[in-house]
C-alpha cells in the first residue's frame, strides 16, 4: 500500500486533454423507454415492484387504512346507536326478571362500540377494529355462556341453538376489518366454542330428546358447516381483494414513479435548453468578433476570437454529445467485457483525463491516493475508469477550488449487491455471504449531500435542488451513468455524507476482486 | 425618502449618469455582469468593436452592484444566473437605491418560462433579452435601452404591473 501526494496543476492537465474533457461527468448515456405498442400479454402480467422505498410502502398500507376506516366510520357508530337503544329494554327485561342478563350483553356491546367510533374518528384504525370485533364477539359469546353454562339452571336448551348462527357476525368482521387470516381464527374459534359449549354443557330435556330422533343430529352440524363454509368463502374473498389490492396498489408505484421519471426528463431538457443558450451565444459573439477584427485587419485579435470560438465549440459538443448519448447507456452496460485489471494505473489514468473547472484559474489542487500497487479488480477497465473520471469530476466541480481530493482503493469483505432473478424476487439466499471485493472511495470537502437526497442522485437527470441552482453545469446524467456501470459489473456504488458543508462527501464503489493477482 | 430628496437624486442622474448619450459614443458606461467567463468576455468585446461603448465589467452580482454605484453607467446588462446576489436580487437592489434607481438595465437570460420573465420585469428591469442573442442584437438592445426616456421608462412599469395577472406584495420599483 503506498501513499503519495500529487499536486496537480490543474492548467497543465488540461493542456494534455485538448478537446476539454471528452469523458466529462455528465456525459454518456442513458435509455429512453422506446415506444412500443401495447400487447395484452402487458395488460394481464401484473407490474411487479422490485423494491418499494419506506414512502410508497407507507402510501400503500394508507389505502387499505382508509378503506377500513370508511367502513368503521359506518359500523362503529352504528353498533354504538343500536347498543344505546337497546340498553333501556335491557335494563327493563332484567327488572323484570330480576336477573343481570341482558345488560352485561348489552353493556359489552356498547362499551366496545364506543371505543370503536372514538378510535375511528381519532383515526387509530387497529384500535378501532379490535374493539369492534371484541365488542360484537362478547356480547355474542355472553348471549350463548348465559343461555348455556351461566344459565340457571346450567343447561342448553333446543332453542338456544340458533344463538351459535350469531357467530357468523365476528367471522364476517374479521374477513372485512381484518385479514383472510384473521377469518379462518375467528372461523376456528367459532367452530371451537360451538362445539365445546354443545359437548361440556348438559342439555335440556328437549334438546336431549331431539338429538335422539333421527337426523337430529343435524341441529348441531349445519351451524357448524354453515359457520366453515361462511369463514372459506371470506378467506377465499379477502385473500383475492387483498392480491388485487396488492396488484393496484403496484400499479399505482409504477405510475408514480414513471410521472417522477417525466418530470425528471422535462427537468433534464430545461436543463440542457439553459445550458446550451450560453455557450451558443459566446460562439455566436466569438465569430462575429473574428470577422469584425478581420475586417479591421487586426489578425492577432481575430486568431484569439477564433481560438475562444473552438474552445467553446468543444465544450459545446461535448455536451451535446452528452444528450445524444443519452440512449447508450444500458447497451454500453450489457456489453461489459469484464477482465482481470490492476486498479492503480486505471485510477491514475482517470485523474490525468479531469480536466480543470470551468473559469477555475490556475489552482493547485492537492490528490491523496492511496492504493495498492497488487490490487486488481475483475470488471471492465475502460468504465470503471470513466466512474472514476465521473466521480473525480464531481469532486471537482462541487467542491471549492484548492480544496484536496482523496482517492483510495483497497480490498474488503462486502456483500456483493442484490441481484434480482426473472421473477423479480431477490434471491437473498445465495447472495447473503460476504466476499472479498475491491472497494474505491473518492472524497472531497465540498458541500456534502444531504443525507435524505443522497439516493436520489443516482437516478437519472437527478441534480440537488442547489446545484441547479448554481452555475455548476450538469445534466444530471453522470451518477446515473455510474450506477450503471457498476451495477452491471457487479458492484454497489453508494454516498456517505453528513450534508455538513466543508465536511464533504465519499463516494463509495465496489467491484468482484480479481480471482488471481496479476503478475505485472 | 421624501419625495424631494429623490427627485433631487433623479436629476443628479440626469446630468451625470445619463447626460453622456448626446455626446461622444467613447464614453457612455454599459456594465457587464455575468458570471460565465466566455460570456462576460464576448459581450464586453462586441459592445466595444460594434457600439463603440466604454465596457466595464463585473463577474458576480456583488461586485456589479458595486460597480454600479461607483462608475454610474448608463446601461447595465445582468445575467440572471449567477452565484450569490443573482441578476434579480441585483435589480432589486439597484432600483432600491436613489444612486442606481434610474440607470435602464437589461437582463439577460436563458430561462425562458414566462414566469421567468414576468419576476424579472417585476424586479424592475427595463428589457428582458432571451439568451442567445447575437452581439449586434446585443448592441441594439442598448442602444435602444439608452434612447428611452425616464417617462416612458416610469409608464412601460406602471403597465407592466397593471398587466400582471397577481401583482406580488411589494413595489415593482423596489421602493
Amino acid at each position: 500500500m503506498t501513499i503519495e501526494k500529487r499536486a496537480v496543476t490543474e492548467q497543465s492537465v488540461a493542456a494534455s486533454t485538448p478537446s476539454a474533457a471528452p469523458n466529462a461527468p455528465d456525459t454518456g448515456a442513458s435509455s429512453l423507454p422506446a415506444a412500443q405498442s401495447t400487447r395484452v400479454e402487458d395488460i394481464v402480467r401484473p407490474v411487479e415492484i422490485e423494491q418499494l422505498s419506506p414512502e410508497e410502502r407507507a402510501a400503500l398500507t394508507q389505502i387499505d387504512t382508509e378503506r377500513r376506516l370508511r367502513l368503521l366510520r359506518i359500523i362503529a357508530p352504528g353498533l354504538l346507536a343500536v347498543a344505546a337503544v337497546a340498553l333501556p329494554f335491557a335494563v327493563q327485561a332484567d327488572m323484570a326478571s330480576r336477573t343481570l342478563a341482558s345488560v352485561p350483553q348489552v353493556s359489552i356491546g356498547l362499551v366496545g362500540a364506543a371505543i370503536a367510533t372514538w378510535a375511528t374518528f381519532r383515526r387509530r384504525v387497529n384500535i378501532a377494529t379490535l374493539a369492534f370485533f371484541l365488542g360484537i364477539t362478547g356480547v355474542i359469546v355472553l348471549l350463548i355462556l348465559q343461555d348455556g353454562p351461566l344459565g340457571s339452571p346450567p343447561q342448553f336448551a333446543l332453542a338456544s341453538v340458533i344463538d351459535f348462527s350469531e357467530l357468523a357476525i365476528p367471522i364476517a368482521v374479521a374477513g372485512v376489518l381484518g385479514s383472510p387470516r384473521l377469518a379462518l381464527a375467528a372461523t376456528a374459534f367459532a367452530v371451537a366454542f360451538t362445539l365445546g359449549i354443545l359437548l361440556l354443557t348438559p342439555h335440556s330435556p328437549d334438546l336431549a330428546n331431539w338429538l335422539t330422533t333421527p337426523g337430529g343430529l343435524a341441529i348441531f352440524t349445519i351451524p357448524i358447516s354453515t359457520l366453515i363454509m361462511l369463514g372459506l368463502l371470506l378467506y377465499a374473498a379477502t385473500s383475492g381483494y387483498m392480491r388485487t389490492q396488492r396488484e393496484l396498489g403496484a400499479f399505482r408505484v409504477a405510475y408514480a414513479r414513471e410521472r417522477e421519471l417525466d418530470r425528471l426528463k422535462d427537468q433534464f431538457i430545461s436543463n440542457v435548453n439553459h445550458e446550451l443558450r450560453t455557450p451558443i451565444m459566446a460562439l455566436e459573439g466569438y465569430l462575429e468578433l473574428a470577422r469584425a477584427f478581420g475586417q479591421q485587419s487586426d489578425g492577432e485579435s481575430q486568431q484569439q476570437m477564433l481560438a475562444r470560438g473552438s474552445e467553446t465549440t468543444a465544450y459545446l459538443s461535448s455536451l451535446v454529445r452528452a444528450i445524444l448519448n443519452v440512449r447508450r447507456i444500458e447497451t454500453d452496460a450489457a456489453n461489459m467485457k469484464p477482465q482481470a485489471f490492476a486498479v492503480r494505473p486505471i485510477i491514475l489514468r482517470a485523474t490525468s483525463l479531469v480536466g480543470p473547472r470551468e473559469g477555475e484559474e490556475q489552482q493547485q489542487r492537492d490528490l491523496y491516493l492511496s492504493v495498492s500497487e497488487t490490487l486488481s479488480a475483475y470488471a471492465d477497465p475502460d468504465r470503471t475508469q470513466q466512474v472514476i473520471v465521473n466521480l473525480l469530476s464531481n469532486a471537482q466541480k462541487y467542491s471549492p477550488p484548492g480544496s484536496p481530493i482523496e482517492i483510495t482503493a483497497r480490498q474488503v469483505m462486502a456483500l456483493p449487491p442484490q441481484k434480482s432473478d426473472e421473477k423479480g424476487r431477490s434471491n437473498r439466499a445465495r447472495q447473503q455471504r460476504p466476499q472479498p471485493m475491491v472497494e474505491v472511495t473518492v472524497r472531497d470537502h465540498g458541500l456534502g449531500i444531504p443525507p435524505d437526497q443522497a439516493p436520489l442522485l443516482f437516478q437519472r437527470f437527478v441534480r440537488l435542488e442547489r446545484d441547479i441552482a448554481s452555475r455548476v453545469m450538469g445534466t444530471g446524467l453522470g451518477l446515473a451513468i455510474c450506477r450503471a456501470y457498476i451495477e452491471a459489473m457487479g458492484g454497489r456504488i453508494w454516498v456517505e455524507s453528513s450534508g455538513v458543508p466543508g465536511e464533504g462527501s465519499t463516494f463509495y464503489f465496489t467491484l468482484p476482486l480479481a480471482q488471481k493477482e496479476l503478475a505485472s | 425618502m421624501s419625495d424631494t430628496m429623490s427627485d433631487t437624486m433623479h436629476d443628479t442622474h440626469d446630468i451625470k449618469g445619463r447626460a453622456p448619450h448626446a455626446g461622444a459614443p467613447g464614453a457612455i458606461k454599459i456594465l457587464v455582469v455575468d458570471d460565465d467567463p466566455r460570456l462576460n468576455e464576448v459581450m464586453t468585446k462586441s459592445l466595444e468593436v460594434f457600439g463603440k461603448f466604454t465596457v466595464i465589467s463585473a463577474f458576480d452580482g456583488a461586485t456589479g452592484l458595486e460597480k454600479c454605484v461607483l462608475e454610474q453607467p448608463s446601461v447595465a446588462i445582468i445575467d440572471v444566473k449567477m452565484p450569490g446576489l443573482d441578476g434579480y436580487q441585483l435589480v432589486k437592489a439597484l432600483r432600491g437605491d436613489p444612486l442606481t434607481a434610474e440607470i435602464p438595465l437589461i437582463i439577460l437570460t436563458a430561462m425562458v418560462q414566462d414566469r421567468d420573465r414576468l419576476t424579472g420585469m417585476l424586479s424592475g428591469a427595463d428589457f428582458y433579452l432571451d439568451k442567445p442573442l447575437n452581439p449586434h442584437e446585443l448592441v441594439e438592445a442598448v442602444r435602444r435601452a439608452l434612447r428611452m426616456s425616464n417617462e416612458e421608462r416610469h409608464a412601460r412599469m406602471r403597465q407592466l404591473a397593471d398587466e400582471a395577472p397577481a401583482p406580488p406584495v411589494d413595489d415593482h420599483r423596489g421602493r
